[in-house]
């Protein structure tokens, strides 16, 4: 209806409070009947019929009349009123507006609609409203797109906007699902002003300009900003990461939250995880506070499953209050430890230390010699033997050094001063642990296809992962014998991880979760790669693994569950989409609508005859009823 | 109503009306109404052969004397009936169709009462405190004619309802005369048939207004109900009110054939129409509906 009156213009305001007149005019006619008192109503009853024919006719012919009078009524007023369509001439310059698009824009404001919806609605206004030569309208997204093309055609620019705003009313189109590029759209919009001579490009949007000394600055085209919304009630995730205790057994999740709103806001953190409520907490958001930190152990369900996290209850920006990320089930990894003249007794000290950490009725020790006849474990740790020829089967390995002959790298010289200097800080294996600081006698470098350097000494590497054959392996060139490693944290901590890095990835080749506009990348190559169907809730996209870095590309606008499927094999995970600098709190005050635009010279008396016509129409259709009527219809 | 039912002139006049037996009636005491029980009215009824402790006042020895035999003669005897005058009193009434069945009223138990019977007065809808007055003697017709008079219009029509109540309480048998206009929503026949389950001899008086049939031309009409507050609405055509005096009429002979098909004397008196017409209709000899 706003939007309706925004269109239309009046010559006499005043004269419109003559509308109320309809009021005392229904009530006249839906009350105001004539009453007769008669001895016995069961004869009327009989007179009209058991089914009273027409009666219903006979109401709808009422009702009829009534809206016929109404709208004689109405016309009549509005078009002493002077009602016309508001139309606006043509102006100097040119003008391009660019709508944002971005992901905050589906933020729901007071009236119901979306942020995206306002944006759109405001352009259409200004277009509607505003003096301009050619008008041209883009939207921010992560690629800008034009919305409208360049043109001097009010009706048609108006009849396209129209046409949008009601998809976007409809649910038919709507703003990104990720971060748009408002600084590249500004770009787009203000080469297309610039082509165009005097122009002004108005921008529309709550957030802050990307680029704004770049353009504030250039007297063409005029940069103007108007802001679009005004909703702040947000609670939401701003950080979210899982990770495994040290013992492997447990999931650490760390999240935070945070609330935008300019008020006091309580809501329900829930996590569940394999369908089991773990965590139900009220948090209180006080106006401006730091975010929410929720740290917890928990024990991932037997099966595996999905942890899902949300804040209960609702705001104006839904799509941050979840994240969702795929279990794998905890595990508990076979060990068999392969020996020259007996277990050295620190390997078997670690192996001892991780207690339920592995699956120990299932592990063992087995002689070098021996390996081609046994079964193999899950993970196979090769402590400091020379393995036979052909006992190298597929499967995941670790090798302790010294090392032998038939290893799937190659072993150098001895390194003569084994310092660690240089290790993966990131790598999940060699994080926080430090060799830098053991004294180390004897070091293997290490080389071949596939190995993925973790540390080095002196220039070569001494600690690395790799696969070659089907043998997923971790290597350490660095002999335990001849140094003071058994005697410092790392050395166990990094057999341990190892262990569980090697066995758990054919269990969850996929991480439980990747970031929205991240990578997707397995931990080992999948079966049936290396192309993949992603399919999430709302799409899917054929990815091919790049060959480059090893992963997909997470689609943008892509979250929640995830299916990964590749010829034979399918996995899930979960995309998820938090940022601690995404917010929808506008930066600038919404921007009013612009007045009505002045009225065409012949506008008024082409609708004011328009209007007279009608009035008389109603009028006359009103008489007809009444004449049929009168003659007992 | 304030003012007298009849006035002198009027009451002289019904002095001279009489009502007239049109068949033999069950009553009690003696009256004016011959009955086939036997007694000693003077009245000749039949013969019958003497048996041992006759009276022999009453052997006939004119017979005796031609034929030889011992007869003894019977008498009719001759007893008072009751009347019952069961008046419509419904605000349908009210106005002219009140008025007429009033006074019709009135004039049945005042000429109930000068041939010595018993007349009773029982209201329809009922008053709760005194639902049927019996009168027994001519000395007693002005307070019956006061009653009449007095009693207010009130209440609704539902015949079954209230007679029901009424003949519970009768003993023997009698006339029953129900005034009314026969507007009852349960139907008009009901009240009718219940009293002559019960054995009474039944009279109606169907009194009409023909007003009742007229509406007022026009739209968005709301018709209310007198009695209950019902309500229709309607656009009253000529059509309609076409239609509403054709199914009134209907009603009323639809009733009178009913009546007649049950030997139920049936009088229709309009309201307009002059108090004696209808007396001399309802009391002419043997075709007249109470003659």
């Amino acid at each position: 209806m706003s939007r309706l009156l925004a269109a239309l213009t009046v010559s006499t305001p005043a004269l419109l409070w003559a509308l109320l007149l309809v009021v005392p005019v229904a009530l006249f006619h839906l009350y105001h009947r004539r009453r007769v008192v008669v001895a016995f109503l069961p004869l009327l009853v009989e007179a009209v019929g058991p089914r009273r024919p027409g009666g219903g006719w006979r109401r709808l012919r009422d009702r009829l009349s009534l809206l016929l009078r109404l709208l004689a009524l109405a016309a009549l007023v509005l078009a002493l009123a002077g009602l016309a369509p508001a139309r606006a001439g043509p102006g100097p310059r040119a003008l391009v507006l660019v709508v944002d698009a971005d992901v905050t824009t589906g933020a729901v404001e007071s009236d119901g609609r979306s942020r995206y919806v306002q944006g759109l609605d405001l352009a259409r206004r200004i277009v509607a409203s505003e003096a301009w030569r050619e008008v041209a309208v883009l939207e921010s997204r992560q690629i800008p797109e034009v919305i409208v093309s360049p043109t001097e055609d009010r009706a048609a620019a108006e009849a396209r906007l129209r046409r949008l705003l009601g998809s976007a009313e409809g649910g038919r189109r709507g703003p990104e699902t990720a971060e748009a590029d408002l600084g590249a759209a500004i770009l787009a919009a203000r080469d297309l002003a610039r082509a165009r001579g005097p122009a002004s490009v108005n921008v529309l949007t709550a957030r802050s300009l990307p680029v704004p000394a770049v353009l504030e600055g250039e007297p063409e085209p005029e940069l103007v900003v108007r802001g679009v919304g005004r909703a702040r009630d947000d609670q939401g995730f701003v950080t979210f990461d899982l990770a495994s205790t040290v013992g492997g057994m447990r999931v650490l999740l760390r999240a935070a939250v945070r609330s935008d709103a300019a008020v006091t806001r309580k809501r329900d953190l829930v996590i569940e995880a394999g369908g089991e409520e773990i965590l139900r907490r009220t948090l209180d958001f006080e106006p401006g506070a730091p975010p929410e930190a929720i740290e917890m152990e928990f024990l991932p369900p037997k099966g595996g499953g999905w942890l899902r996290a949300w804040l209960d209850g609702s705001d104006s920006f839904p799509p941050n209050d979840e994240v969702l990320a795929r279990l794998a089930p905890p595990l508990r990894p076979s060990v068999l430890v392969v020996h020259e003249e007996g277990v050295r007794p620190y390997t078997r000290a670690i192996l001892d230390a991780m207690g339920d950490g592995i699956d120990v009725e299932e592990s063992g020790f087995v002689r070098a010699s021996d390996l081609e006849r046994a079964r193999l474990r899950d993970v196979m740790i090769v402590d400091g033997a020379d393995l036979p020829p052909g006992a190298l089967r597929p499967g995941a390995w670790i090798f302790l050094a010294p090392l032998g002959p038939g290893l799937p790298f190659e072993v150098g010289d001895p390194v003569r001063e084994p310092l660690v200097w240089r290790s993966e800080p990131d790598h999940p294996l060699v994080a926080d642990l430090d060799f830098g600081a053991a004294w180390v006698a004897r070091g293997y470098p290490v080389s071949g296809d596939g190995l993925v350097s973790l540390a080095e000494a002196d220039g070569a590497t001494v600690l690395g992962e790799g696969e070659r054959g089907g043998v997923r392996y971790v290597v350490l060139g660095l002999d335990p014998e001849a140094s003071d490693l058994p005697l410092r944290a790392a050395f166990p901590l990094l057999v341990q991880a190892a262990i569980r890095r090697l066995a758990a990835v054919p269990l969850a080749p996929l991480e439980p979760f990747y970031r929205a506009g991240g990578r997707l990348r397995p931990r080992l190559p999948l079966p049936g790669g290396p192309g993949a169907t992603l399919t999430w809730s709302g799409g899917q996209a054929e990815a091919r693994l790049d060959p480059g870095v090893e992963a997909w590309h997470v689609p943008p606008g892509a979250r929640g569950a995830v299916e990964v499927a590749t010829r034979g094999w399918t996995g899930h995970t979960a995309f998820v989409d938090v940022d601690p600098d995404r917010t929808i709190v506008p930066v600038r005050e919404a921007a009013e609508p612009p007045p009505p635009a002045r009225v065409r010279a012949n506008g008024p008396l082409r609708w004011r005859r328009a209007l007279l016509a009608a009035a008389l129409l109603f009028l006359v259709l009103d008489l007809l009823l009444l004449v049929r009527r009168d003659r007992g219809g | 109503m304030t003012e007298p039912l009849f006035t002198p002139q009027e009451l002289a006049r019904l002095e001279r009306l009489r009502i007239r037996r049109r068949r033999t009636v069950h009553g009690e005491g003696r009256g004016e109404w011959r009955s086939q029980d036997h007694g000693q009215s003077g009245v000749f009824s039949e013969h019958r052969a003497y048996v041992a402790g006759d009276d022999l006042r009453y052997v006939d020895w004119n017979v005796y004397g031609r034929l030889g035999d011992v007869v003894v003669k019977r008498f009719e005897a001759e007893l008072s009936r009751n009347v019952l005058l069961c008046i419509d009193r419904s605000l349908s009434m009210e106005g002219a169709k009140a008025r007429v069945a009033r006074r019709i009223a009135g004039a049945l138990g005042y000429l109930a009462l000068a041939h010595q019977d018993h007349a009773r007065v029982a209201w329809l809808p009922g008053r709760p405190e005194r639902p049927l007055t019996a009168y027994r003697s001519r000395a007693r017709a002005s307070l019956l004619l006061e009653e009449i008079r007095s009693v207010e219009d009130g209440g609704t029509t539902d015949h079954v309802r209230d007679l029901g109540r009424i003949v519970g309480a009768l003993r023997g048998r009698g006339l029953a005369i129900l005034i009314s206009d026969f507007f009852d929503p349960q139907g008009a026949i009901r009240g009718l048939g219940l009293l002559r389950s019960r054995g009474l001899e039944v009279g109606a008086v169907h009194v009409t207004d023909p007003q009742d049939a007229e509406l007022p031309l026009g739209t968005a009409v709301t018709a209310v109900d007198r009695e209950t507050g019902e309500r229709l609405a309607l656009d009253v055509t000529p059509a309609l009110q076409e239609r509403v005096r054709r199914v009134w009429h209907a009603r009323g002979h639809a009733l009178e054939r009913w009546c007649l098909a049950r030997e139920i004397r049936y009088l229709h008196v309009d309201a307009s129409r002059s108090l004696w017409d209808a007396l001399r209709d309802l009391l002419r000899p043997r075709e007249g509906a109470f003659g």
